[in-house]
């Protein structure tokens, strides 16, 4: 049986055979992208059907997300959000806070709107926006309802009494830890762990990950996404983490398909070495689900994260003169990647700082002069502070990149009066440069810490326009078409699933995402207006409600 | 509570941390260690040692415990809370290449700890290297400048002109005296126990225990006493050096500041819990562990009748074990 849709237009993403307005599937599967009338030498050896649901529609490609954390999400999205900016969910539109008295408001509704009997979990609280809050401020709107207040920067949290009553946390104990405020409920950096380590028993439970596995899939799809890399499985729990895929992704309700990347240093740490882990990572395969799939790709980590400016610099360094970090001794990630790289595996290296950057390069040039490899898909994942030079190296080493955007939006303004200073924060997320050199760019969303809104992303590239309205470093823009590419056709290249779905022709799997107008016509400006309607995965029809 | 004693072992790879855990595990020992290691692939624990052993622990013959830290240093402490009875002293490994000061900071909020020590090893044939190096150079700086025990590694192979060069060398970006005594048992603690059969008179065990200052860094074991000999009592010395360091970007002052004194905030240093009913042995039995050396240690305590009392110096070198 062939079903045939029509639209509007379709644009491919092939750029030998850019538009069509008809394209026929067959089991999932692609057949021919043409015009209605090119369709019938298929038409003549099968049953078929006429869909005309997308009619007055613009079908693209699925979207592809090439790095986001289903585990981080699942911890995080039952939360309810109460945030600065606006994050808009197929469930609902969370509206910014921006003032303290509006905050108060939020978690007195929100306290209202949920279920009493269970303890009540929010995100999303900066005191930019928010002023200061304590226990006794909770205290006052939760009464003995245990409540969790998490910053939004993940570092800290504010429990009110309910709570440290719950979880057994006496005063006592705490005396003289500095990072911990009994008297407000607070904890936060390094005092932070003590609290998660028995927040643990809620937020790590199986129903509440399955809860929040649940939403993942809504926010997937509600992006128009038929793809998405998980870009550290291992990250919390490996065994957690895949019975929990395995429970609540691999269905059939379930709208795409997963790129599973294990994190080396975190497989090898529970196997007993880096040896240990990559024979574990090299029998992984073995579990391939139609849905959930491994490949020959690795997760590594040069440097900290960048919300917390803990990514390496080079020279001259963080304003205040603090340094970031390493994730694992410089030497240490060559000998890892050596290790991956000897056995054919594509590294996909974490990079947040320049000197984090270097350190993946560097790497990469003596691996390189010691055993060359074509298409060995070396990729820099978030790419957030880099050096012109640095770029053109990416160039000339046959590296490709998997941008997190979305930092200069969020952060462009914030790093340019703390921390970075005005010229390298503008400069963040070099992506014009990239472009211009011809490297293969992906645009990824590392939700939970940004949006997993594929459109949005590129506008953000396209524009970049950061969240204060200010436009950083024109010159660092994506063309519309390079932006539309790097969150579909380039970012399957990026997961290596480009002979499976990032364009459509035939042969490939039959992944559209269905959107109001056609992004070529209304332009980078309209990128954020345009509504998804619907997404197809591998011919089945996932329509997507708007709130 | 008691707040388990913590010490770091902070220094770049190669600079004999292993080596050195691996030689406190090994030696028949007081002290029941629970070390963390990143990775306890690279400790070289003699099977025979092995007790049990999982992914994320081993335990060993002799009291000790390695625990994995999985870059997940919180809930290797919350793992490590929950067996803090069975273990006297913590050994932390530090790769040094992230911010010192947070894995200090860690320990030091974390309820059940307090952090001792923190020692930095220094690989005397690299480190003029590995400071200027294009990575770890700002780490290195930055770590040799906020050490306050800096142990020197590898003596024996650079000369000895090369060495008080480098000696020199640091003492100029810092001024803490270095040591480069063969680091094979953990410095600057002194080891004693003591066993009676002779039941104890509660007015004379709270006479000692309410003199011993804090010089006393542990002191646990059960009680015998005169005036419920059915009952074996715990004794648990509390302690009062202080952890409460001033956090913030810049060091802090010398490790001294780390044990002041905080005599207001806790009435005694001490607690007796009566346990349950004698086993097999009736008999007191403690293990103390002190800062200094003391002479006749359990001498107060000691008068009623018969007693053993052991003693280990922890901080005198011994010849047996051998450089690798």
């Amino acid at each position: 049986m062939i079903t045939v849709f029509i639209a509007k237009k379709i644009i491919t993403m092939n750029p030998s055979w850019p538009e069509a307005t008809a394209i026929a599937v067959r089991d999932g599967e692609i057949l021919e992208v043409g015009s209605l009338e090119d369709m019938q030498p298929w038409l003549d050896h099968d049953d078929s059907t006429l869909n005309k649901d997308f009619s007055g529609s613009v079908i693209m490609p699925g979207m592809i997300d090439p790095h986001l954390h289903p585990i981080m999400a699942a911890v995080l999205l039952p939360m309810q959000f109460i945030t600065g900016l606006e994050w808009r969910f197929p469930w609902e539109t969370v509206a910014a806070t921006v003032t303290p008295a509006g905050y108060l408001d939020q978690l007195r509704l929100g306290h209202k709107n949920t279920e009493a009997d269970r303890p009540f979990f929010t995100w999303g609280y900066h005191s930019h926006w928010h002023g200061e809050i304590d226990r006794t401020t909770l205290d006052t709107i939760f009464g003995d309802r245990p409540c969790v207040v998490w910053q939004r920067s993940f570092h800290e949290v504010y429990l009110n009494s309910a709570m440290l009553a719950e979880l057994g946390i006496e005063e006592e104990n705490l005396r003289g830890r500095p990072q911990i405020d009994f008297a407000k409920g607070h904890f936060y950096e390094t005092g932070l762990g003590y609290a998660i380590n028995k927040l643990n028993q809620f937020i790590m439970a199986p129903e509440w990950i399955e809860k929040g596995l649940e939403r993942l899939k809504k926010v997937v799809h509600f992006g128009g996404q038929t793809t998405v890399g998980d870009m550290a499985v291992g990250l919390f729990d490996f065994d957690l983490e895949w019975t929990a895929a395995e429970n609540i992704i691999d269905r059939e309700d379930t709208p795409f398909r997963v790129l599973c990347v294990p994190h080396a240093a975190r497989v090898s740490h529970n196997k007993g070495g880096f040896q240990q882990g990559l024979d574990f990572v090299k029998g992984l395969a073995e579990r391939n689900t139609d849905k959930l799939t491994f490949s020959n790709k690795i997760k590594l980590f040069t440097d900290g994260a960048f919300f917390s400016q803990l990514g390496m610099m080079q020279a001259p360094g963080y304003t205040d003169g603090h340094l970031g970090e390493w994730l694992m001794a410089p030497e240490e990630y060559e000998t890892v990647a050596r290790l991956y790289w000897l056995e054919g595996y594509q590294i996909h290296v974490h990079c947040t700082g320049d000197l984090g950057l270097e350190l993946a390069l560097d790497t990469l040039e003596k691996l390189q002069w010691e055993r060359p490899r074509f298409n060995h898909g070396y990729t820099i994942e978030h790419f957030g502070h880099s050096t012109p030079e640095q770029v053109r190296r990416i160039h000339l080493l046959g590296a490709r990149v998997s941008a997190n955007v979305y930092y200069l939006h969020e952060l462009s303004a914030t790093y340019s009066r703390k921390g970075i200073g005005v010229e390298r924060a503008h400069q963040m997320a070099r992506l014009g440069s990239c472009e211009r050199q011809g490297i293969l760019t992906a645009l990824h969303s590392d939700f939970p810490m940004a949006p997993a809104l594929p459109l949005h992303n590129a506008w953000v590239a396209c524009s970049r326009e950061n969240c204060e309205g200010q436009v950083v470093a024109e010159q660092e823009r994506l063309t519309l078409d390079a932006a539309l590419r790097a969150v579909t056709i380039d970012a399957a290249h990026i997961l290596g699933l480009e002979n499976k779905t990032g364009s459509l022709r035939a042969g490939k799997k039959a992944d559209f995402a269905i959107l109001d107008k056609d992004p070529y016509e209304v332009g980078a400006d309209g990128l954020k207006s345009i509504v998804i309607e619907a997404t197809v995965f591998e011919g089945q029809i996932f329509p997507i409600s708007h709130v | 509570m008691f707040d388990l004693p913590v010490t770091i072992i902070s220094g770049y790879l190669g600079s004999g941390k292993t080596h050195y855990i691996n030689t406190l595990l090994t030696e028949n020992n007081a002290v029941r260690y629970a070390v963390l290691v990143n990775d306890f692939g690279e400790l070289n624990i003699d099977a025979a040692l092995i007790k049990n052993s999982s992914t994320k622990s081993i335990s060993l013959a002799n009291g000790c415990v390695c625990c994995s830290i999985s870059n997940d240093l919180d809930a290797a402490l919350a793992d490590l809370h929950n067996i803090a009875h069975t273990i006297d002293w913590v050994l932390l490994e530090a790769s040094g290449v992230a911010d010192s000061r947070r894995i200090e900071n860690t320990v030091i909020n974390w309820p059940g700890f307090k952090l001792f020590q923190v020692l930095t090893l220094v690989d005397v044939t690299r480190i003029r290297k590995l400071a200027v190096d294009k990575y770890v150079g700002a780490h290195i700086n930055k770590q040799i400048q906020q050490a306050e025990n800096i142990h020197l590694t590898k003596t024996d192979l650079i000369s000895s002109d090369e060495l008080s060069k480098t000696q020199h060398w640091l003492t100029s970006i810092n001024e803490n005296p270095l040591s480069d005594q063969k680091l094979e048992h953990h410095p600057e603690y002194f080891s004693y126990s003591f066993s009676n059969k002779n039941a104890l008179g509660q007015s004379q065990l709270e006479l000692w225990l309410n003199q011993l200052d804090d010089n006393t860094l542990r002191l646990k074991g059960f009680v015998f006493l005169k005036d419920d000999p059915d009952c074996r009592y715990i004794l648990q010395w509390v302690g009062q050096w202080s952890s409460n360091r001033e956090l913030g970007p810049q060091p802090t002052s010398e490790p001294q500041h780390l044990r002041s004194s905080t005599k207001n905030s806790v009435e005694r240093n001490w607690s007796l819990q009566r346990d349950s009913r004698w086993g097999e042995k009736t008999e007191t039995q403690l293990v103390m562990i002190t800062q200094q050396p003391i002479q006749s240690p359990f001498a107060a305590i000691s008068s009623t009748g018969i007693s053993n009392t052991g003693v280990s110096n922890t901080g005198v070198s011994s010849p047996a074990i051998s450089k690798s």
